[in-house]
């Protein structure tokens, strides 16, 4: 697990390189836990059923990335400041697919659906935004009415029809390579991107001061309105994009497209190690939170575990790491 | 106070006037049904009510005027007690109502009968009122049609993946029980693996994808709804053939069938809960409103729609839409209500 590559980061250049220390500075990663999780259910599926099938991981990080995005979305905006959660994700999501799927500025135009879509992922976030800085609503009602309002749009887009977005872009993003698919290259490089957003531009950096500490952040001369506008544009355009890959790599769309993306998105986060008063913040942990999810899910399957069993040991899954992270934090104290 | 019976006293002068006008829309033969829909957020739930106003037209065509109330209780419940107890407020005729709770519903079921209004119950359930008419789908002949048309064309045996809809929704478990006592004459179909797709096709899609690599060969899927298109998509995604599996009746699924079937000769049927038993319903009440001796407890044929049916009548349907069957009224007359 050791190895040098891995911890080459910004905050290790300082330390003295020996193995210990960088053994010790991996362990600090709040990620890491998720990557060993991930490894360990990989192994357990490969116990199961016999063999160690790397197309079966491959399937399943397929999934994760799906997963991952929302998380991501989630996070952007956990990551503002203690208590902002944005419940209308779902319902971007699947409003987002429909526009996609809906054909509104032509079916065979897919770039320009793709632009309309994502414009659609900006609108809810600036909504969000102006309801919770303007009207200073907190973020888990504003949300959740914007939430309502989108499921509205989508009950009306639904009664004008949709198709099958198909051609070339879904045989893109269907496209396998030894079994790694298009559309988790896709996911992949947009978490790149988010990952740099937040880590390497004045918009990442202040973000987290936002999160860590409002008032110390305000008193550095860090514009409120303006981050959290950022932070929920970001969170409505990624999950926007998220509909927009299920709608094309899914073949279909439904009303309940994006359900499961609500819970999912905030245990992806959780146990990707980003603290959830906001302030901290990992996309590689979220993504491996993502990927520990669905593997768990997979694996409770091959177990042939009852569903009952199968939803109380994720929730366990969730609870035990938030624990784990509430005792690691006060240790530190 | 003052206010309150004032208020009191125009709430009585309404109910004076819709009965009034009620009394009048009887005597030239008009009926007006009150359509309590749960919610219309799906095609199947758009099948229902197109077909309920199918019926209505042409039994209007035909003398008997029709019209529909239709309300729409965004999946609650309680929002559905207060539309239920509108309907009678308004002295509609009759009520259709897909009940969003067994028991819920109950009372505001007792307002509307003890104010002379039949209230049929269909399509998504039942209520524990034995004043409500029903009109239910029979699971039994649902698992027998679907199994037993994959077994005639396995041979009776082969591997399955089954995918199931909800846990523990009580219409999942009676769809699951009856494919299970439906294949218990197969003892060589073998289910391999079981995942639930939360009656989900995007969740259903992703559960099969995961674990479809560990899977040995799949003969088979067995599936409730909208999880046999996830189920296809997954399988196609993964660079696999599709397995032989019964498909459901949303354009989506029918037009994947076409679209196998030209591609590679495959074959299958589109056998679902019909959306058309809201033609039924209408025509139901409007037998029981002319004096027709309606049973209390009827039960809507499960249709098993043929690739070739579907190649002639709905090539070319939107994703979007939903087949149903029409069911005219003195069909209805002769095999559901069984009237002499």
């Amino acid at each position: 697990m050791t190895q040098p590559t891995i911890s080459s980061d910004g905050n290790s250049l300082s330390r003295s390189w020996t193995l210990a220390s960088i053994g010790r500075g991996l362990l600090k990663r709040s990620w890491v836990g998720a990557l060993i999780a991930a490894i360990l259910l990989w192994l357990l599926a490969g116990l199961v059923t016999g063999t160690l099938s790397i197309s079966f991981l491959l399937a399943n990080a397929t999934i994760a990335g799906f997963l991952a995005l929302a998380g991501t979305a989630q996070m952007a905006v956990i990551a503002s400041g203690p208590g902002n959660f944005d419940l209308s994700l779902p319902y971007v999501v699947t409003f987002g697919a429909y526009v996609m799927s809906a054909g509104l500025v032509g079916h065979d135009n897919i770039p320009a659906s793709v632009a309309l879509t994502l414009l659609v992922g900006i609108a809810a976030g600036v909504v969000n935004a102006a309801l919770i800085v303007r009207l200073r609503i907190p973020a888990i009602v504003a949300t959740l009415a914007t939430g309502y309002i989108l499921y509205s749009f989508i009950v009306a887009i639904q009664s004008g029809g949709f198709s099958r977005v198909g051609g070339l872009f879904e045989a893109a993003l269907r496209l396998r390579f030894f079994g790694f698919s298009g559309v988790l290259a896709v996911a992949a490089l947009t978490l790149v991107g988010v990952g740099f957003l937040l880590s390497r531009t004045v918009f990442g950096v202040q973000l987290h001061a936002l999160g860590q500490n409002g008032e110390a952040a305000r008193l550095a001369g860090v514009r409120r309105g303006w981050l959290l506008l950022g932070a929920f544009v970001l969170s409505g355009v990624l999950a926007a994009w998220l509909g927009v890959l299920l709608a094309v790599y899914q073949g279909g769309v439904s009303a309940d497209l994006g359900r499961s993306y609500l819970l999912g998105s905030v245990a992806a986060v959780v146990i990707g190690g980003t603290r959830t008063t906001g302030g901290v913040t990992s996309v590689i942990g979220t993504a491996m939170g993502a990927l520990v999810l669905t593997l768990a899910q997979s694996d409770l399957i091959l177990l042939q575990f009852s569903i009952g069993a199968q939803y109380i040991i994720q929730g366990s899954i969730v609870l035990a790491t938030v624990c784990f992270m509430a005792v690691r934090s006060r240790d530190r104290m | 106070m003052l206010s309150h019976m004032r208020r009191n006293f125009m709430a009585a002068g309404l109910l004076l006037a819709t009965m009034l006008s009620s009394g009048h829309a009887l005597a030239e033969e008009r009926f007006v049904i009150g359509v309590a829909v749960p919610f219309q957020g799906n095609g199947w739930q758009k099948g229902f009510l197109a077909a309920a106003q199918w019926a209505a037209a042409e039994l209007s065509a035909k003398g008997k005027k029709v019209e529909l109330t239709v309300v729409d209780a965004a999946g609650d419940p309680q929002t559905q007690i207060q539309q239920l107890n509108n309907l009678t407020l308004q002295g509609v005729d009759f009520i259709i109502l897909e009940p969003l709770s067994d028991t819920a519903l109950n009372g505001a079921i007792n307002n509307a009968v003890s104010a002379g209004i039949p209230v049929l119950t269909t399509a998504l359930g039942s209520v524990t009122n034995p004043k409500a008419i029903d009109l239910q789908f029979d699971y039994n002949e649902l698992g027998e049609k679907y199994v037993g048309y994959i077994a005639e064309r396995t041979g009776g045996k082969g591997n399955a993946l089954n995918i199931r809809g909800l846990a523990g929704n009580a219409a999942e478990q009676a769809i699951q029980d009856a494919y299970i006592r439906a294949l218990s004459k197969y003892p060589e179909i073998k289910i391999v693996s079981e995942v639930y797709g939360d009656w989900n096709q995007s969740v259903a899609q992703q559960r099969v994808a995961s674990i479809l690599p560990t899977l040995p060969t799949v003969d088979i899927v067995f599936s409730q709804g909208v999880a046999a298109f996830g189920a296809a998509q997954a399988f196609l995604a993964a660079g696999r053939e599709v397995p032989l599996q019964v498909y459901g009746f949303d354009g989506t699924d029918v037009n994947l069938l076409l679209d196998l079937n030209t591609k590679s000769g495959y074959q299958s049927v589109a056998i679902n809960t019909d959306p058309g038993v809201g033609g039924l319903a209408v025509n139901v009440a409007v037998a029981k409103l002319s004096g027709v001796d309606v049973p209390m407890k009827m039960v809507a044929p499960i249709p098993e729609i043929t690739l070739a049916q579907l190649k002639t009548d709905h090539k070319g349907m939107a994703d979007s839409d939903i087949v149903w069957v029409k069911y005219t009224y003195d069909w209805t007359l002769k095999n559901v209500i069984g009237a002499k």
